[in-house]
């Protein structure tokens, strides 16, 4: 027999207590009488008894003596036990961004908090639980615990994000938890649809809350009157209603609209002649409703500055071209006699040609880089001419850079006649294969340290331009802005794209010593050195993250990228499937048998055995 | 005890029973009731002839003429009972509703008035340890209002010691008849004092006077008895056994004195002090032949 609560034998302290109660009981009604003659007599016989009268008289004692450390005895829940495994239980809860929301309780992660907390109570001793939280990643918070307090702590400590909830893997690490250890029950809080959930319960916490939100926040430039439009969309997830929308220029509020906002439907509000040198637009709602962090939606305007590029060809006028697209470039054209000299571009383009020393001081794109050993051995790889996998298919390499730098470009298109192949040399090399032709690689992109100690960011495409029918199609001047992107920090537009908890990779300037960010209301977090500068991951936070880059002297290059909610999966808070048990498998339990109550009925049938005996012997 | 003792009402049934009751008794003053002795009264007896030394004024002259010889006339003789009246005056007589010693002073009134209507003389003595306060014999109607003022001064006794007691009563030589009025709650007990009473020749009928509360007590719970008399008290857990094992006592005392009582040659009553008087003389008391 083991006891769920030991604490509960306090009560037997109580024992004494009666006992001395009990001696110390002087409650005598005093009755005069004539003479206590006869009563003495009839005392000498009842003393005769007297063993028996003691015993009967001390019985209701003994009987509530024994009902009391029944009822101690109750209250310490004890309980049988046969050897087996403990009760498994594995919890997921969903954070995100929707579990803020205060259609249940306080929040609907208040309230999984609340049942898990009941969960936790009721936990027999052997049992365990494993908590995982569900948020921009699945993290195990606790495995396997059996302490309470530790449970209750890590619970209170889970805070909500403001990203979406990776509930995928969540549930695959609970399942596979479920696989191995036998008899574990799995339950998952969350307000999200969840089909295929059998062997699981499912705690649907939604309770269909009412919700408008800022669902995209996005800007034009005039170049008449040289002013912005900002255009917000905001989106109802429930009844019609009017919604009044202020808009925020770098702190001060330049607007406000109320604009009627159908049933499940969006309304455009533009935002019209804002100066051209406003950075942080800020677009809220200003009504409440049961979710709050998608009520504002934020917007980075980089400042329109320009971007130096500089091309090395003797003549590629369709990458001229393609380079010129972007108003903020500046194409500046150059012999390889002048290259050598030039410095100070945020982007070297060498069509063909290539350099007895490379520029460090911005990227490079190498283009068809002539046979050589020592020019490209720089960048470890060594250049020929055999032009091994001719009329193969050319097909993007999966998780590399190819998948930013061939975003919306259809490779399968691509035809290209002839093509230099990259060896790759002895020397260690941080350029990888982003696409290849047959088991040849046919552009290579990636950062390598410079020997100043900078970041550059060198990409190198295997074949002419014109030896291939890409400058004619569609996916040429794509590429090239995906290029400028990667490779030309100021230019990029992708500050606006990003979710909270997304993970975010900074272009590092190739000069730059150190590099910081500062997250919305935080303090500076360094992040470079060490060099390659790592992905951001910690952009849970809702705002503008401001990246201040230096190099080491008087540079200073600050951009800045604005973390949005989720609106596409966490606005809508309505759910249309309600919890489920799951089908619970039979599980090996720990057999245990309760007896408390058992005690409590034998605690009550003594005292009404006191009570008896009390009134048999009036 | 504030009680009135002889009002108007009870003197009223104090006549009624005088018409209906008499004493019983022998003695040798002359008093109301007829003895077995022959002596000099008014009413003619019988004759018997004259010897040297008798009275001669008792010689009956018509009887000479007759018979030419001489003759005493014999009368009946009337003689003069001693009443004593005995109260338990001790502390556990003074208890009880009604009061179990205002009973007894009333029963002593009662029995004072039949027998100074009888033409008996009357004692009457208080006793606790010893005799404690006593009225002198005295005889006649005339001296029922002083029975009536010492009973009303008798006061209770702190200690009782009925043997002793009624073993330091001045009884006077001869025979005569007492009615001892008490509980028996006696630490030295009573069977002594009943023996002396025997011994001095008295006719003794004990009415024993006990309360309801003594006869049928009700208490319950944890009670701390406190008696009148100098006794300590007793805690007592009172339940049904406790109050069968007071029964069983009460009735083995109860037979012990009506057993002393016939040994001894006595009357016993026992009267429950919440009869009314009149239940109290016929129902109880002529019933056992201490008057009629």
């Amino acid at each position: 027999m083991q006891l769920f609560n030991a604490m509960g034998l306090v009560a037997a302290a109580a024992i004494p207590v009666v006992i001395l109660l009990y001696l110390l009981k002087q409650d005598f009604e005093e009755v005069p009488v004539s003479s206590t003659y006869l009563w003495q007599k009839a005392l000498v016989e009842t003393e005769a008894s007297r063993p028996w009268q003691k015993l009967r008289n001390n019985l209701l004692m003994l009987l509530q003596l024994l009902a009391l450390a029944v009822l101690a005895f109750a209250l310490a829940r004890p309980f049988l036990t046969r050897s087996g495994l403990g009760h498994e239980n594995i919890v997921i809860l969903d954070v995100s961004l929707s579990m803020q929301a205060t259609d249940a309780e306080d929040s609907r992660l208040a309230a999984a908090k609340r049942r898990v907390r009941e969960q936790i109570d009721g936990m027999m001793p052997g049992d365990r639980m494993t908590l995982i939280a569900a948020g921009h990643d699945a993290r195990m918070l606790l495995s396997r615990a059996e302490d309470k307090s530790t449970l209750h702590k890590t619970l209170e400590d889970l805070m909500p994000q403001n990203g979406t909830a990776a509930l995928d893997d969540a549930i695959a690490i609970a399942a596979s938890m479920h696989r191995e250890i036998e008899g574990t029950a799995v339950i998952v809080f969350t307000d999200h649809d969840r089909p295929g959930m059998e062997d699981f319960q499912l705690v649907n916490l939604s309770q269909n809350g009412d919700n408008a939100a800022v669902w995209n926040v996005s800007y034009a430039e005039d170049p008449a009157t040289a002013t912005i439009t900002v255009l917000a969309r905001i989106r109802a997830f429930g009844a019609a209603r009017d919604v009044t929308v202020e808009c925020e220029a770098d702190g001060a509020v330049i607007d406000v609209r109320t604009v009627p906002l159908p049933q499940d439907e969006t309304a455009n509000i533009y935002f019209k002649d804002i100066p051209p040198d406003v950075r942080r637009i800020v677009v809220r709602i200003v009504e409440a409703d049961d979710l709050a962090a998608d009520n504002a939606g934020y917007l980075w305007i980089p400042p329109k500055g320009s971007a130096r590029v500089l091309l090395v060809t003797e003549r590629n006028l369709f990458l001229e071209k393609a380079l010129s697209l972007r108003s903020d470039v500046e194409v500046h054209k150059s012999t390889v006699a002048d290259a050598l000299t030039l410095r100070g571009y945020d982007l070297y383009v060498f069509d063909g040609v290539t350099m007895p020393e490379w520029p460090d001081d911005g990227a490079i794109w190498l283009i068809n880089p002539p046979a050589m050993d020592s020019g490209a051995a720089a960048f470890g790889y060594a250049v020929t001419d055999s032009d091994a996998g001719s009329n193969a298919a050319i097909t993007p390499v999966r998780g590399t850079l190819g998948d930013s730098l061939f975003a919306y470009v259809d490779l399968d298109a691509l035809r290209v006649a002839k093509a230099v192949d990259f060896d790759a040399s002895e020397t260690a090399t941080d350029l990888m294969p982003i696409a290849t032709r047959g088991d040849a690689p046919l552009m290579l992109a990636g950062e390598r340290a410079t020997e100043s100690g900078g970041v550059q960011r060198v990409l190198m495409t295997g074949f002419d331009f014109h030896d291939s029918n890409w400058p004619v199609s569609k996916d040429f001047p794509i590429f090239v802005q995906n290029v400028l992107q990667w490779t030309v920090p100021q230019t990029t537009d992708a500050t606006n794209g990003i979710r909270a908890g997304d993970v975010v990779t900074i272009a590092a300037r190739a000069t730059a010593r150190r590099i910081d960010i500062t997250p919305p209301g935080g303090e500076p977090v360094n992040i470079a050195p060490p060099f390659p500068i790592r992905a951001v991951a910690e952009t849970d936070a809702l705002g503008f993250y401001a990246i201040t880059q230096t190099d080491g002297s008087d540079g200073v290059w600050i951009s800045e990228f604005a973390a949005n909610p989720p609106v596409e999966t966490e606005s809508d808070l309505r759910s249309a499937s309600t919890s489920s048990e799951g089908a619970q498998r039979s599980v090996k339990r720990n057999s245990r048998q309760d007896i408390t109550y058992i005690l409590i009925a034998v605690a009550l049938a003594v005292m009404m055995l006191e009570w008896w005996v009390y009134r048999r012997g009036h | 005890m504030n009680e009135t003792l002889f009002d108007a009402a009870f003197l009223a049934q104090l006549e009624q029973l005088r018409l209906a009751a008499r004493f019983k008794a022998s003695g040798q003053a002359g008093g109301g009731r007829k003895s077995r002795n022959t002596g000099s009264s008014v009413e003619f007896s019988d004759f018997r002839e004259y010897a040297i030394g008798d009275d001669y004024r008792r010689i009956d002259w018509n009887a000479y003429g007759r018979f030419d010889r001489l003759f005493l006339k014999l009368f009946m003789e009337e003689k003069q009972t001693r009443v004593h009246l005995l109260i338990d005056a001790s502390a556990s007589m003074d208890f009880g509703a009604p009061n179990k010693l205002v009973v007894a002073k009333r029963l002593a009134a009662v029995m004072a008035y039949l027998a100074l209507t009888g033409y008996d003389r009357v004692a009457v003595f208080a006793l606790g340890d010893s005799v404690s306060a006593q009225l002198g014999s005295f005889s006649g109607k005339q001296g029922f209002m002083k029975v009536l003022s010492f009973l009303e001064t008798i006061a209770p006794q702190p200690r009782t010691a009925l043997s002793a007691a009624l073993q330091k009563v001045p009884f006077p030589a001869g025979h005569g008849v007492t009615v001892l009025l008490s509980d028996l709650f006696s630490a030295d007990g009573y069977v002594d004092g009943l023996r002396y009473l025997r011994y001095r020749k008295q006719e003794t009928s004990v009415i024993q006077l006990l309360s309801p509360a003594e006869l049928d007590p009700r208490f319950e719970g944890r009670v701390r008895l406190l008696s009148r008399e100098d006794e300590p008290s007793r805690d007592v857990d009172m339940n049904q056994q406790t109050l069968r094992a007071y029964d069983k006592a009460l009735q083995e005392f109860l037979s012990d004195v009506r057993r002393a009582c016939h040994a001894n040659h006595m009357q016993h009553v026992l009267i429950p002090t919440d009869l009314d008087l009149q239940h109290m003389v016929f129902d109880r008391i002529v019933r056992a032949g201490v008057v009629r």
